[in-house]
């Protein structure tokens, strides 16, 4: 069963992965042609020529495609047009700082977005609650560039405490991440809220009251491991919604990582770098869906037995 | 010709009759390399019902009974076997025979919240077969059905979510007698309804059949109600009928094991008969893996090897038809008694005293 | 008999009536209030009183929406943060709703223990059912995690699970609604309740299981000498495992008698009509007599009496003032009723 479960879902993975490459190879070799960029615009058709060939931009596309895709299956992902670096290297350089933004962000909105959402619900419809949900609407409606510039604006221009681009220490991280992050705590507590709310009414949850349990242990044992579930699958949803936040606010921090990377490169028509990022990006989105598909099974014994069990005419 | 053919032929042909009726279901997915489990809901079935008759189907969750039901009205088609209206099969669903059909045969479901539209009012919804049919004067008719289900005309134009349980399920009622049925085809009309509204739709329902001469298929697991409205009554286990009976020899002299088994598990709203309930062991195995032989007898205190080996078949015994080896033969304790006295005695708990 | 006692008519001083004479649990003149979403409160329990021996089985009878499950959750504690219960329910000399929260829990944790309908849903879907009867052992007594594990096996062999030690490890969603509602009931049992609260426990249970549940139900009450209110709208469940039954109607009980009496001579008009109404299942009766009319919702109840829009002894008075539950005189053992114009007792059911 289990065997059987990831198997289908690594094929899908595959399947997927094959699909998101052969689409950014595509997209960019018909988008434009990067000699028009990165050769100076005086340069002569004979120079163009000799570039075209050497980056093999003149041979036919399918045969571009497979070359790409025997390159990418020995762990070659090119060269980088603009600096001759191997774009695998210039990624891995980056990625770090990425991570390291991202998972704070994370982490960030994780530490805030799960207690108030858990809180509002058990209190709802009191004041903490509709504080709570007020200032969600407020958080997850404020653009991340606009947030970006606000805090920028106010707490190292005007107050001097942060510095407000590069990434040499823990205080540069501190408004890039509180950037990212608050978005995504607003959704978070708003949907763990409605996550719990409908847990809460379960008929379950009066058993475990009747059992005289507390309200922490109704709470904890109870109520969240159910509505981890659904928790959990948006979690896994806005990870992407993270990946693109990154891109913009790494710009307005100028924080040294993918994000920035990836602007970078598209504007020059760097194909190998813009694939290898692209390529990083979908890999860590079927991962995540992966996960989640493992927690499903973890969390819930309804999925985890399957159901065929049970029915009745 | 014989003279069973000729007697065929002198009789009028039961309004509604099923023959061997089957009809299973897919449970869960279809794997890559094996078809969708299947099971049968309803398995080789066979009943007549004549006009202005009412036989009740009982049985617990899971035996068949509402699938029976549909395949009854011609909403679900039988795998195998046929289901005859006035003799002449019925129509495949959704064709344009069976919709002509449906102006006789009519059903109403379980579900009494769902089965009306919430954004129509009453009259509009009990008009609408009459126009889908293409009755003369709908207008008049719907009047005289609201009528005919005593519910006040002060409602006549309200939504459902205005009416009460009770209302809707006259509501419900109006709307299948709208197009002058000879049948209605009834899954558990009254098990959502207290015991005092309930009563009210019962009479209605014997009224009704009274007045227009309608016949009923009655499908519910509450036998008090079915004794209350049936002439006949079917029980059914895991999609087979083991005891087919007039009801008053079905209450009297129940001759299947499970038939017994049901009736005294009743509880009898009579302090003075307390005791007289007795449990049969064990759960209703699940309809997708039933036993083999008589899909009773896990649970039958009267199982010989036999009955795990071959499936009875319905055999007359008097005025019943039941399916079990055993039923008539002389000297066969009745299942009450063999189950009633002291229950075995159960360990003692093992709880401590609290601490 | 504790609860031979004038129950509402004189509210008695606890404290005056000690001894074995004190009823496991009485409740009195409780009201539960539901504060609306538009703010407005509603009064769905009115004035009810009652109270249970140990070892005795009080089944509360009403149609759905009579308050008799709001009841329920206002004596053992469950009712939704809406709803407030004010009155008294007095357990062993303490009255539960005098005390704070906390305090409440731990007692009623102490004695009572709630069955409920849904089994199925009622037991943690993420739990297994091993881990959740372990559980309630926990949270009333000190044991380790592993004597509470083989306790709750033990208790779910004693419900009647087969294999319990495989079952224990099992979700509630692989077992079938019998099986559910035993498992629910090795819950309830674990903690050795004073009190078990079943609320209408065997509804959505199939005849045969429900018989062998009732039965099951009864063999522990014996066994644990516990008292019990048994929640349901079936009367034949009344006549079959109740000692006395209260019948509710629009918030309020409007008879308490032993069950013997109450079927066989119901005082009330409402209990009569119930009784008159009701199919039976052990002979072909005469045509089912009918209550017309439906129950007043709580925010529109008629003054006076709220069955008589719907009564056929209505007369003089019954709209005046609400009935008050009286002792009837000369009866034993004690019944009460809350009625203007009584069924006379020669008048057949």
């Amino acid at each position: 069963m289990m065997l059987q479960f990831l198997a289908i879902k690594s094929l899908r993975a595959a399947l997927t992965m094959w699909l998101v490459i052969t689409f950014v190879f595509i997209v960019l070799r018909i988008s434009g042609d990067p000699t028009d960029i990165l050769l100076p615009d005086d340069a002569s058709d004979a120079v163009r020529d000799f570039y075209r060939a050497k980056w093999g931009l003149d041979r036919p596309l399918w045969d571009q495609y497979l070359s790409y895709w025997s390159a990418l299956l020995t762990g070659d992902f090119g060269i980088s047009l603009r600096n001759n670096l191997p774009a695998w290297e210039m990624v891995m350089d980056r990625a770090p700082k990425t991570l390291l933004l991202g998972g704070t962000a994370l982490g960030f909105s994780l530490a805030i977005g799960l207690p108030l959402g858990i809180l509002a619900a058990w209190w709802r419809g009191s004041s903490l609650d509709r504080a709570v949900m007020t200032t969600a609407v407020f958080g997850f409606s404020m653009p991340n560039f606009f947030l970006g510039i606000l805090l920028i604006l106010t707490f190292s221009l005007h107050l001097r405490w942060l510095p407000s681009s590069g990434s040499d220490s823990a205080a540069h991280l501190i408004l890039p991440a509180f950037t990212l992050g608050t978005a995504f705590a607003a959704q978070l507590a708003r949907f763990t809220r409605s996550a719990m709310i409908d847990v809460l009414t379960k008929p379950y949850m009066t058993t475990a009251k009747s059992k005289g349990a507390s309200e922490a242990r109704r709470v904890f044992a109870h109520a969240l491991p159910n509505a981890s579930v659904p928790i959990v699958t948006i979690l896994g949803l806005k990870v992407g919604e993270l990946i693109g936040g990154a891109v913009v606010t790494e710009t307005v921090f100028a924080w040294p990582g993918l994000g920035r990377l990836l602007v970078h490169a598209v504007a020059v028509r760097d194909l190998a770098v813009v694939q290898a990022i692209l390529i990083l990006i979908a890999a860590t989105m079927v991962a995540t869906n992966l996960l989640v598909d493992l927690y499903y099974g973890w969390a819930d014994p309804r999925v985890r037995v399957g159901r065929t069990k049970g029915v009745r005419a | 010709m014989s003279q069973a053919a000729v007697d065929a032929l002198m009789l009028p042909p039961p309004l509604l009759a099923a023959e061997g009726v089957r009809l299973g279901y897919a449970t869960g997915r279809r794997g890559w390399f094996r078809p969708a489990p299947r099971f049968l809901a309803v398995d080789g079935v066979s009943l007549t019902l004549s006009r202005g008759e009412t036989l009740g189907i009982v049985g617990e969750s899971g035996c068949g009974k509402s699938s029976l039901a549909r395949l009854l009205v011609g909403l679900a088609a039988p795998e195998a076997g046929v289901v005859r209206f006035e003799g002449t099969a019925m129509p495949a669903p959704d064709s344009a025979a069976w919709r002509a059909l449906r102006t006789r045969l009519q059903m109403v479901f379980q579900d009494t919240g769902a089965a009306l539209d919430p954004r129509l009012t009453v009259r509009t919804q009990v008009r609408e077969p009459l126009l889908i049919h293409r009755q003369p004067d709908p207008e008049a008719r719907c009047d005289e059905v609201l009528a005919q289900v005593r519910l006040g005309a002060h409602l006549w134009d309200r939504f459902p979510r205005e009416l009460s349980g009770g209302q809707v399920q006259r509501v419900v009622i109006a709307r299948a007698l709208a197009p002058r049925p000879d049948l209605l085809v009834l899954d558990e009309p009254v098990s959502a309804l207290d015991v005092s509204i309930q009563a009210q739709i019962v009479n209605l329902l014997h009224d009704l059949q009274r007045d227009l001469g309608l016949a009923y298929v009655f499908v519910s697991h509450d036998l008090g109600v079915v004794r209350h409205v049936a002439h006949r009554v079917a029980v059914m286990y895991l999609g087979r009928i083991v005891e087919l009976a007039p009801k008053a020899e079905l209450f009297a002299r129940p001759r299947h094991p499970y038939t017994q088994a049901l009736l005294a598990s009743v509880p009898v709203a009579d302090p003075a008969r307390r005791g007289a309930r007795v449990a049969i062991p064990g759960d209703p195995p699940s309809p997708q893996h039933p036993p083999s032989g008589c899909r009773f007898h896990p649970r039958c205190p009267l199982a010989v090897p036999r009955c795990a080996a071959e499936a009875p078949a319905l055999r007359a015994l008097g005025a019943t038809d039941v399916a079990c080896h055993r039923a008539g033969e002389p000297g066969l304790p009745s299942l009450a008694a063999m189950l009633s006295g002291p229950r075995p005695a159960m360990a003692p708990m093992s709880v401590r005293e609290p601490a | 008999m504790g609860c031979g006692w004038p129950v509402l008519a004189a509210p008695r001083p606890f404290a005056l009536n000690p001894g074995p004479a004190m009823p496991l649990i009485d409740v009195q003149d409780m009201d539960v209030t539901i504060r609306r979403r538009d703010g407005t409160p509603v009064q769905p329990v009115r004035g009810v009183a009652l109270c249970v021996d140990a070892g005795e089985t009080l089944a509360l009878v009403g149609e759905s929406g009579c308050g008799k499950s709001l009841t329920c959750l206002a004596i053992a504690g469950l009712l939704p943060r809406r709803a407030v219960a004010q009155g008294r329910v007095v357990m062993q000399d303490t009255d539960l709703l005098a005390l704070p929260r906390r305090a409440a829990r731990l007692l009623r944790r102490a004695l009572i223990a709630s069955v409920f309908q849904d089994a199925t849903n009622a037991l943690n879907p993420v739990r297994p059912i091993g881990w959740q009867v372990a559980e309630a052992i926990r949270l009333r007594r000190s044991v380790t995690r592993n004597e509470a594990g083989a306790e709750a096996v033990r208790l779910l062999g004693r419900v009647g699970l087969p294999e319990p030690e495989r079952r224990a490890k099992e979700y509630p969603h692989q077992f079938s609604g019998g099986m559910n509602q035993r498992a629910m009931i090795a819950l309830a049992i674990a903690g050795r309740p004073h009190l078990l609260i079943a609320d209408e426990a065997t509804t959505a249970l199939d005849v045969t299981i429900q018989a062998q549940i009732l039965d099951l139900i009864a063999d522990l009450q014996a066994e644990l000498g516990m008292g019990m209110i048994f929640v349901t709208h079936d009367l034949g469940i009344v006549a079959q495992a109740a000692d006395r039954a209260a019948v509710m109607y629009a918030g309020r009980i409007v008879e308490t008698a032993p069950v013997a009496a109450l079927f066989a001579t119901p005082r009330h008009p409402y209990t009569r009509g119930l009784l008159q109404a009701l199919p039976r299942v052990d002979h072909d009766g005469r045509p089912l007599s009918t209550i017309d009319g439906i129950v007043p919702p709580p925010d529109r109840m008629p003054p006076g009496c709220a069955f008589a829009p719907r009564c056929s002894r209505v007369g003089a008075g019954c709209d005046a003032a609400v009935p008050l539950s009286q002792k009837i005189p000369g009866a034993s053992p004690p019944r009460f009723l809350a009625c203007h114009r009584p069924v006379p007792v020669s008048e057949e059911v």
